[in-house]
């Protein structure tokens, strides 16, 4: 089963993610609310793929992606966020995020989209 | 009305991803990256929103609207008054249009408030819309709100233009508004 580690401040969104990819059978493995938080779980769970937002408080999404794919530069980095600007979404790929799901999303969208980057 | 921890997470992620939509379309009409913070969500009495606005938009010049059909309340943007005209700039130098300060800064705030609102709509799956924006020029202009406490949700946009401008967005929801959104961010949970 592919294992999911969700980074989102808001509980709201966490829990909304938690429950589509639930219903859609991944296993979610770690949650973060925070960047620091992020790094810590990140390395105690070691999962397959993160969900991973971009504005957050003290350490911004991109910064907890970089260092992310330095721990583990396999892991499958799934961008989750409110900021649509194109050249965010280029500097994350290029940085190595798989994909950027632009909220708000449809559920069975990100599902979609984390289906995909699994099989990759 | 009692809103517990959770519900204040939920409409704080709501107001950012609204405000994200904002973020964009801001970006697309400057034509640079527009920055974001994560919103500051705050319970205000009704007697002290003149105060709070008015400290909170001091040296900003703000333009305000109504949520109109199944929303309401406010939504102000306001911008930082000694960085407006660099803003104007990027307006007419990019689209080579010669109109007023004042007309542009509407123009430039009906686009922010129309992502805002497109964004809130699709999220909550309600249909929303909002009266033209109007400059603020007493705070008392900011009523349709009947409520002894408000919520005031806050977020910064920062576009990158010869450094930053400061743009603040200010979302006054209703009570009965507030309520309709909770019910509608717990049928999203499901």
């Amino acid at each position: 089963m592919t294992r999911v580690m969700i980074i989102d401040d808001a509980k709201f969104m966490r829990t909304l993610i938690k429950k589509a990819l639930e219903d859609a059978g991944f296993e979610v493995v770690g949650e973060a609310d925070n960047g620091e938080k992020a790094i810590e779980v990140f390395k105690e769970v070691n999962p397959d793929i993160v969900t991973l937002d971009v504005v957050m408080p003290d350490k911004s999404g991109i910064e907890v992606l970089k260092e992310i794919l330095k721990i583990k530069p396999d892991v499958k980095v799934i961008i989750v966020s409110a900021m649509g600007q194109t050249d965010m979404i280029t500097e994350a790929l290029n940085l190595g995020a798989k994909d950027y799901v632009v909220k708000p999303f449809q559920p069975h969208t990100l599902v979609e989209v984390i289906k995909r980057v699994a099989q990759s | 009305m009692i809103i517990s921890d959770d519900q204040l997470d939920a409409i704080r992620e709501t107001i950012n991803i609204s405000a994200g939509q904002s973020a964009t379309a801001l970006s697309e009409l400057l034509g640079c990256r527009v920055n974001m913070e994560v919103p500051e969500i705050r319970f205000v009495e009704i007697n002290k929103l003149g105060e709070v606005l008015s400290e909170e938009t001091k040296s900003f010049l703000s333009f305000f609207s109504n949520f109109e059909k199944n929303f309401s309340g406010n939504i102000v943007v306001a911008y930082e008054e000694n960085q407006k005209e660099k803003l104007v700039s990027i307006v007419i130098n990019r689209y080579g249009i010669s109109v007023d300060e004042e007309n542009i800064l509407e123009e430039v705030s009906n686009i922010v408030f129309g992502a805002f609102v497109g964004g809130l709509s699709n999220f909550i799956g309600l249909n929303i819309t909002f009266s033209p924006p109007k400059k603020v020029k007493v705070l008392e202009e900011l009523g349709n709100i009947s409520d002894s406490v408000i919520i005031l949700g806050e977020v910064l946009l920062l576009p990158e233009v010869n450094g930053k401008i400061k743009a603040k967005i200010l979302i006054i929801p209703t009570r009965e508004s507030v309520s309709l959104l909770l019910d509608k961010l717990r049928g999203l949970l499901g």
